[in-house]
């Protein structure tokens, strides 16, 4: 089993376009972006984090963002 | 043919005692049925008259020494429906038998037609038959429902790890945890989609039973059609 390719197989199935560098978007609404930095940040309450979550479920072209932000992270 | 099910069940019974006038109406009745409903699976048709030869065999009078396959009929269902179950499960048997004598490499284009041995080479032959489509958009809609019903955060981490490419060490940090906590809600999130996936497919197919490399293999064939 392997579930990387499992998972972009279903993905690519289901038509959903992967923008992988997450950067093609403008950006998500303004309190999605601040709370979106904030995860990264480690400064989101655990309400606000399920908030986002589900923001971002139902909005997945934004994960790319959210992967850019936490790559963005200086190594410990 | 049976009128119900309890007529079904007298059927079995008298075939299982010998009766040569149910075993011939038997034969007669379940044989060309079983034969085109894997027809329409995607079978050859010189595969499905084998394979349906073997099964009322199996069936009748047993194989290898083991009891006639008929008295594992029970009668939650009708007996046509029950038998058109053994025979795809026969000719899944069957493909996977023949995948495991085939090279790995993929198949050349043109070989295609010829094999009629792999599930999607075949529905790759028949690309209007509506039960294939059909087959195609229960699972596209089970994937879908799967997705929906998954932890929010689970999916995250699914997208961020498989489709983004983020180290599940960057995760842990901004997630403020155990790397192996990362790794163990990734792999709860991957068994919650394959168990919704399946739960509803199999709910929907009631003839045949998926596994989820039958789906992932649904996937890779059809993917191209929704990019």
């Amino acid at each position: 089993m392997d579930d990387p390719q499992d998972f972009q197989t279903i993905l690519s199935f289901l038509g959903e376009a992967h923008d992988v560098t997450g950067q093609s978007h403008s950006a998500p609404p303004e309190p999605y972006l601040q709370q979106l930095k904030q995860l990264v940040q480690g400064g989101l309450s655990e309400e606000e984090r399920t908030s986002l979550f589900r923001f971002l479920k139902a909005n997945p072209q934004w994960v790319g963002l959210l992967a850019e932000e936490i790559r963005a992270l200086p190594e410990d | 043919m049976s009128l119900s099910k309890e007529d079904d069940v007298r059927w079995a019974q008298a075939c299982l005692e010998g009766n040569t006038e149910a075993v011939e109406a038997f034969q007669e009745t379940f044989s060309p049925n079983l034969v085109g409903y894997l027809i329409t699976k995607g079978a050859l048709p010189s595969d499905a008259e084998d394979i349906v030869a073997d099964l009322i065999k199996e069936c009748l009078y047993g194989k290898e020494g083991r009891e006639p396959k008929l008295i594992n009929y029970q009668p939650v269902g009708r007996l046509e429906a029950w038998l058109n179950t053994c025979a795809y499960n026969k000719f899944r048997d069957f493909i996977r038998r023949k995948n495991r004598e085939i090279p790995l490499q993929p198949q050349p284009l043109e070989n295609e037609e010829t094999t009629g041995i792999q599930l999607d080479h075949v529905q790759h032959t028949e690309p209007d038959d509506p039960a294939t489509d059909e087959t195609v958009e229960h699972l596209r809609v089970a994937l879908q429902t799967a997705l929906e019903r998954i932890d929010e955060e689970a999916l995250l981490l699914l997208r961020l790890v498989f489709i983004h490419g983020v180290s599940q060490r960057s995760l842990s940090r901004v997630w403020q945890c155990h790397e192996a906590t990362i790794s163990r809600k990734i792999s709860a999130g991957m068994q919650a989609l394959r168990e919704h996936t399946l739960t509803y497919l199999n709910n929907v197919e009631t003839n045949f039973s998926f596994s989820w490399e039958d789906c992932i293999r649904l996937c890779s064939k059809h993917q191209q059609l929704f990019l």
